[in-house]
């Protein structure tokens, strides 16, 4: 009985992505350096800083499955804060109020779905220009300038929760599980892949690419507004750059999960410990104490080590 | 009875070509109708007219009496149209179950979630119907070999129950096993009433299973009657309609002229000292055990052949010789110079060159215009000083063009909106100009058209005649016969047998392919 366990666990541990190992080299690292590392509340906060950016990797992860990077997301991001607290002091009804925000990142997907898929631009092209275009409408709306607007709901979902995770985490982690079931589990996930492998088998089989296409920019840009209302939570603001960076800090935790840009393979359930890595990084690089104008170059250098080590990995796995 | 499928006078143009122009065709239940014809003469259109992948300019299409005009695969789907595509339409990174029911998986009611445990279990039976029963339907399709990825393309098609299929060159990548199980699936749809067009290029094939032909010519019909009424020189004669040509004989030919020569001047012809070994290989084995063992030699002048079936090591021996894949252990000598382990592209300067055996996907930059790539493996020879000259590029890629008979609008028209017989002179083309002393040709004439088939076979025996050698790799034992000195057999790896001369026969490279009577 023993045997078949040892190695399921070997085949587990084959699976896992770097990531994973990483992750846990950094916090017992880090947990060396700092007083007060292995608690709870430390767990706590960490998680509750990655929030946001697990919702938006999500969105990117699927992208990045069908072999294109969306560069609006960080945008979109923004513009929800902004647009999400707008409304309040407009005098909008809370849910009404997310209900628009929702509506309104799905239809920036929309865009960008449409005009890379049926005008046939290139996603990066495509992307880049909204990503300004997204980034101006959020300072347009504020006048350039962050926003208030108090509500209880923000502490609540950003400080409140249940066992020790704020409700900002769970809302994430439901995102999360939603885009592995959805990526693993259904056919617009096995669409997804074929989008970034052979556009030929969805025609061939009688689906559509345009609209394949188009639903996964959709995909993208709702869970990067899930995203941006995370954000707003944890702010207790509207910040026109709020998501600035965000698209890319998203790649790399897609990326490090083991979506890969060239293969189209590769797991979504990844993501989450390419998010984890990111911010138990960024984080601990601060409580360290390490001057921030180091942490970028050390979060890039990790970053990259890792992509480079998987890659290797994936390479001698293969042969 | 009433055809189920009726096509009149459809027309399709494309920039600078008229694919399809004024053609007829029909086909009855239970009929499996064989559209032949080079390449280029439109059968590829056509299928893609009736599945709805290109819409005609004109004309009328009927099924079941019905006038229909599809707008896309969908809408033939829906009507039980399916195809077996000559290319590959299948995810890589998804396993054999998924690619079958690819956007028709089976899910629970209406919820669009995959029932992967029913779609694996279909799967198998798909398969194993087919006679596959060997494929693992749950790892990534690319790790298959490009005989499987056939047949799983093959099951794809069949899961859809298709009424009317169209398969498309089917069994070229296929071995004998696999094409006798599709063939005995044909005789089970047929009996079932479902209409079949088949396209090929394998004459053989056409008695096998043909009720019908029809032959085109440069998207124009020419002909339909039964199979049986027609010899193949006949055939040959329709499709190519020019005078009717033979498959090109090597031997015959060196014996034409060496009677000439003989007469003319008989102490001349190569000296039997210029004949010298050029490439010598020593118990080449590589690292993941379907090269094992294998000794070969090859001299100037000399086309030597391997056989073997599909998955016996042929390709992978050539992907060995010519650097891309490690060697495990054992020696590559050319010129008595060991060049184990070098990198492809060193083995260009040093002398070796692979026509491989995939040419849209390794063989050619397919965006890329027809210039860049004639220079893109001699590139060295080309432009000595590193700095690209248009005008020496237009130049040279025109002197092919003319040398080889490459039918292109000009030197800048993209590889990709080729035929496959020109695609396939165009890679010749790059070996010409890197000039190297041996050239390896994987299986040369897949899918190409009889004429362009002679003219490759034709600058084949001017290669050798001219000191280069030669290492052809081919499935079509007629053109190994009609064209090699020697046969080297392969079987599961390893080299099983080396004929020459009067033993080379279709018989007895068989036997030592499969392995029987040794």
């Amino acid at each position: 009985m023993k045997r078949p366990d040892t190695a399921d666990m070997k085949r587990l541990a084959r699976r896992l992505p770097p990531s994973v190992y990483i992750t846990i080299i950094l916090i017992c690292f880090f947990g060396l350096l700092t007083d007060n590392y292995f608690t709870l509340d430390n767990m706590g906060v960490i998680l509750r800083q990655a929030a946001p950016l697990l919702a938006v990797s999500c969105g990117q992860t699927v992208v990045v499955l069908t072999q294109g990077t969306d560069l609006s997301l960080g945008s979109i991001v923004s513009l929800m804060s902004v647009f999400w607290i707008l409304l309040l002091n407009l005098g909008v009804p809370l849910p009404a109020a997310v209900a628009c925000c929702l509506l309104l990142s799905a239809l920036c997907g929309l865009i960008n779905g449409w005009v890379a898929s049926k005008l046939k631009i290139p996603v990066f092209i495509t992307t880049l220009g909204t990503q300004n275009i997204y980034k101006s409408a959020a300072l347009l709306l504020c006048g350039s300038m962050t926003i208030y607007h108090s509500h209880p709901v923000f502490r609540t979902v950003a400080r409140e929760g249940f066992l020790h995770l704020s409700w900002s985490v769970w809302i994430a982690l439901a995102a999360y599980s939603l885009t592995v079931f959805l990526m693993k589990k259904s056919r617009f996930g096995k669409m997804v892949r074929a989008l970034g492998g052979n556009e030929e088998a969805i025609a061939t089989s009688g689906g559509s690419v345009i609209k394949s296409r188009i639903l996964v920019f959709v995909y993208a840009g709702l869970m990067a507004g899930i995203g941006g209302l995370l954000v707003c939570c944890r702010i207790e603001s509207g910040n026109p750059n709020a998501g600035n960076g965000m698209e890319f800090s998203a790649v790399a935790a897609a990326l490090l999960g083991g979506s890969s840009l060239r293969e189209g393979g590769g797991d979504p359930a990844g993501t989450l410990f390419g998010v984890l890595l990111i911010q138990v990084l960024k984080s601990g690089l601060m409580q360290v104490g390490v001057s921030s104008i180091y942490q970028n170059a050390i979060i890039g250098i990790v970053v990259l080590a890792a992509i480079i080590f998987d890659a290797i990995y994936r390479r001698t796995d293969s042969e | 009875m009433e055809p189920m499928l009726r096509i009149e006078n459809l027309c399709k143009s494309f920039p600078g070509v008229k694919a399809l122009d004024n053609m007829s065709f029909d086909l009855y239940p239970g009929e499996v109708h064989i559209l032949a014809g080079e390449n280029g003469a439109g059968k590829s259109t056509l299928s893609k007219c009736i599945l709805g992948y290109v819409r005609p300019d004109g004309g009328h299409m009927f099924l079941d009496g019905k006038e229909i005009a599809f707008a896309s695969p969908k809408d033939s789907l829906a009507c039980g149209i399916a195809a077996v595509y000559q290319e590959l339409t299948m995810v890589p990174w998804l396993n054999a179950a998924e690619n079958i029911f690819f956007n028709r998986e089976p899910v629970y009611g209406k919820t669009g979630i995959v029932r992967t445990g029913k779609m694996i279990s279909d799967a198998r039976t798909i398969l194993s119907d087919l006679g596959s029963h060997d494929i693992d339907v749950t790892v990534p399709v690319r790790k298959l070999g490009i005989a499987k990825q056939q047949m799983v393309e093959i099951a794809r098609a069949l899961s859809m129950d298709p009424r009317l299929i169209i398969f498309d060159e089917p069994t070229s990548a296929l071995s004998e096993k696999d094409t006798e199980a599709l063939f005995a699936k044909i005789h089970d749809l047929k009996k079932k009433g479902a209409g079949i067009i088949y396209i090929s290029h394998r004459m053989k094939e056409y008695d096998r299973i043909g009720d019908r032909i029809t032959v085109m010519r440069d998207g124009k019909y020419i002909c339909t009657g039964r199979v049986s009424d027609f010899s193949g020189e006949e055939l040959i004669h329709h499709m190519v309609g020019r005078k009717t040509v033979r498959i090109y004989s090597r031997r015959e030919e060196k014996a034409a002229s060496r009677t000439e020569s003989d007469q003319h001047r008989k102490t001349e012809g190569p000296a039997p000292a210029e004949i010298k070994e050029v490439l010598k290989v020593e118990n080449l084995c590589d690292k993941k055990g379907r090269v094992k063992n294998c000794s070969l030699s090859l001299r100037s002048g000399e086309i030597a052949g391997i056989a073997g079936l599909v998955g016996s090591g042929r390709t992978e021996l050539a992907r060995l010789l010519f650097g891309i894949d490690k060697a495990g252990s054992g020696k590559v000598l050319l010129h008595g110079e060991d060049i184990t382990g070098c990198s492809p592209g060193k083995l260009v300067r040093k002398g070796i060159g692979l026509l491989p055996e995939d040419r849209k996907e390794q063989g050619l930059a397919l965006r890329a215009s027809l210039a860049w790539n004639v220079t893109s493996a001699g590139l060295h020879k080309a432009f000595p000083g590193h700095i690209l000259d248009r005008r020496t590029e237009k130049k040279l890629s025109e002197d092919y063009m003319e040398d080889l008979n490459i039918a292109a609008r000009d030197t800048e028209v993209r590889a990709l909106n080729m035929s496959g017989g020109n695609q396939q002179k165009l890679v010749l083309a790059k070996w010409l100009l890197a000039d190297t002393d041996v050239i390896i040709f994987d299986e040369p004439t897949r899918g190409i058209d009889v004429q362009a088939k002679r003219e490759i076979y034709a600058h084949m025996a001017q290669l050798a005649a001219s000191g280069k050698a030669i290492l052809l790799i081919s499935s079509e034992l007629s053109e190994l016969i009609g064209m090699c000195d020697r046969i080297y057999v392969m079987r599961e790896g390893a080299i099983s047998g080396e004929l020459s001369g009067e033993e080379l026969s279709e018989e007895k490279i068989g036997e030592m392919m499969f392995g029987v009577g040794v």
